[in-house]
């Protein structure tokens, strides 16, 4: 019978995981932490982000963990909005926003292949959807 | 308008140097239709319902964390009262028990909690049955939790209950010796239990839920006493405000991963608990909050006040957050899950008579408390009397959670583990209340009118 068919819980599990899909254009935050090193050579370079300017980065170490992102941002074709960093106490943070569109990779997928190329660098990575910030600094 | 810089590094912050965390995601499920044949029966019913509707649970949450980059320590199921669900069986409900520990197990969630009785005006056969069996179903399970609502302000105490739980927390005691007699970590003494607590140990699937809900409980005491630390020198006024603004922003996490994890898993979302829960990390202490309001340590004269000002400030801030705001909500002063309350102790700072006065302004009471394992029933009874009678008159949820530690005298050290932490023996009063404890009967509901 159709009634009890519908009160089975197997299938409104089903009906509800069909029900999510991937949004239009997901906006995602992706962010290293490391610990503040010394220094031994001076280096610093400019990244170019979608919004037309260029982002200056100081520190070797810095300069490459923010290359290591972006070269395999850019074999993805995922382009960068943002590059935003600061020292909060001990720690140096390195943001960087971005947008995945629909025909771009899922957000597993980016997060599964950013940890790989980061998994040797000793920084923590985070790749999360900028709903969360929005959920919490925004009424 | 897209997300600042400003908000990320804030974020970073909280996570990364602040300890910011959902503390638990946990899962109401009812079991009302498992009711019915003898208990091999409803232990199997027990088992295919909770499988089938939280066996993705643990996974679902793990994505959740990831994506939104928010740790979530605990993964708990709440179920109905099991007292509710034993029918007319005349054996104790053990295999009830054993059956919530293996699905706790293999769906691998952290604690289940529902092997409960709501017993404020007296009992049933089926609640006589499971309170007699808790020590023993504690003893022989790991994640299963077990809570007795013993008074309501709207029945007064069943003192006979209080008396019997009395004796039934040293048994748990006794029977878990080996491990610090670590079954009364899982066993809550409740008053006027509240429905959707997704916190354990007390956490059940209360009479008006739903079939089956998502309850959050959020944490980050850590967080509250950074910002109450770069305030410097302000009034408390002005810390009362950025308590209220801090709390709002850890709520709102919450609320995204409640509503996530509701979406994600089909389920309806219940509340948001607004309970700040320490841990035994360093930095995550609400006794550290406390003292960082001024109060030198944790139980010195003005941190009633000021843990009064933090449990009001949290649920301003809270409510303003969270759509469904429910379950505990206060701040847990949970001794030997504090590192803060910890230290407090060892320095003399902090005695039981401190911890009861403090627990009229926040929730969950004595908790967390080892004390001696000589201390005689009737002895931790009046505890739970005193307690219960500061939550029966002022309305609010409050409870007991006490460890009589098996061989163990004031002074000494005890190490639970995990999230459970750490303490030191405390010292109970040396006088009795045993006559008092021996009238039995009940205390009757208070006026809640004519206040004072």
């Amino acid at each position: 019978m159709a009634g009890q068919k519908y009160f089975n819980y197997e299938n409104i599990i089903k009906v509800k995981f069909l029900k999510i899909e991937k949004p239009m254009i997901q906006k995602v935050i992706i962010t290293l932490v490391s610990e503040v090193k010394e220094e031994e050579t001076k280096l610093e370079s400019e990244f170019a982000v979608a919004k037309g300017y260029l982002v200056k980065i100081e520190g070797a170490y810095r300069v490459a963990y923010a290359g290591v992102v972006m070269d395999l941002l850019k074999e993805l074709g995922i382009k960068v909005q943002d590059i935003s960093q600061k020292r909060i106490e001990n720690l140096w943070v390195l943001a960087f926003s971005v947008e995945l569109t629909k025909s771009d990779i899922s957000l597993n997928k980016l997060r599964k292949l950013i940890l790989e190329k980061t998994s040797k660098m000793g920084v923590t990575v985070r790749i999360q959807d900028e709903a969360i910030f929005k959920s919490m600094h925004r009424v | 308008m897209g997300i600042s810089a400003e908000e990320i590094f804030e974020t970073i912050r909280m996570i990364e140097l602040e300890n910011l965390d959902i503390r638990t995601v946990t899962m109401g499920i009812s079991l009302k239709e498992c009711a019915g044949g003898n208990l091999k029966e409803v232990a199997e019913k027990i088992y295919q319902k909770i499988y089938r509707y939280a066996s993705k649970l643990v996974s679902t949450v793990k994505y959740i964390s990831e994506d939104f980059g928010i740790p979530i320590v605990n993964t708990r199921i709440s179920v109905t009262p099991v007292a509710n669900i034993i029918g007319d069986t005349t054996e104790p409900p053990i295999i009830l028990a054993e059956a919530l520990d293996k699905v706790a197990e293999e769906i691998g969630i952290d604690f289940i909690g529902g092997y409960s009785a709501l017993v404020h005006k007296g009992f049933t056969r089926a609640d006589k049955l499971l309170i007699a069996s808790i020590p023993e179903a504690l003893a022989k399970t790991k994640r299963l939790c077990a809570s007795v609502n013993i008074a309501t302000t709207r029945t007064g105490i069943n003192m006979d209950a209080v008396r019997w739980m009395g004796e039934i927390i040293k048994e748990t005691a006794f029977k878990t010796a080996s491990q610090y007699g670590i079954g009364c970590c899982k066993l809550v003494v409740f008053t006027n239990a509240p429905e959707d607590n997704p916190f354990m140990a007390g956490a059940f699937h209360g009479e008006g839920e739903p079939e089956a809900v998502i309850n959050i409980g959020i944490s980050g005491p850590g967080v509250v006493k950074a910002a109450i630390l770069r305030l410097g020198s302000a009034s408390l006024g002005e810390i009362a405000e950025t308590i209220k603004k801090t709390v709002f922003k850890i709520t709102r996490v919450g609320e995204a991963v409640g509503r996530e994890a509701s979406k994600r898993l089909g389920v309806e979302f219940g509340i948001v608990d607004l309970s700040l829960a320490p841990s035994p990390r360093v930095g995550d202490s609400v006794a550290e909050i406390i003292e960082a309001m001024g109060i030198e340590k944790c139980g010195a004269p003005g941190s009633t006040a000021a843990l009064a000002l933090l449990v009001d400030a949290v649920k301003k801030g809270g409510a303003m957050a969270s759509s469904y705001v429910g379950g505990l909500s206060g701040a847990f002063i949970p001794v030997s899950e504090d590192m803060g309350m910890v230290e407090a102790v060892e320095a003399g700072s902090l005695n039981l008579a401190k911890l009861e006065a403090m627990t009229a302004v926040c929730s969950l009471g004595i908790d967390m408390v080892a004390i001696p394992g000589d201390t005689p029933p009737e002895t931790i009874a009046s505890i739970i009397a005193d307690v219960s009678a500061i939550g029966v008159i002022n309305n609010k949820a409050i409870g007991v959670r006490i460890i009589p530690v098996p061989y163990k005298k004031p002074g000494d050290k005890v190490v639970f583990g995990g999230l459970l932490g750490e303490s030191v023996i405390m010292e109970v009063s040396k006088f009795n209340s045993f006559d008092f404890i021996k009238r039995g009967g009940r205390i009757p509901a208070p006026l809640t009118s004519l206040t004072n």
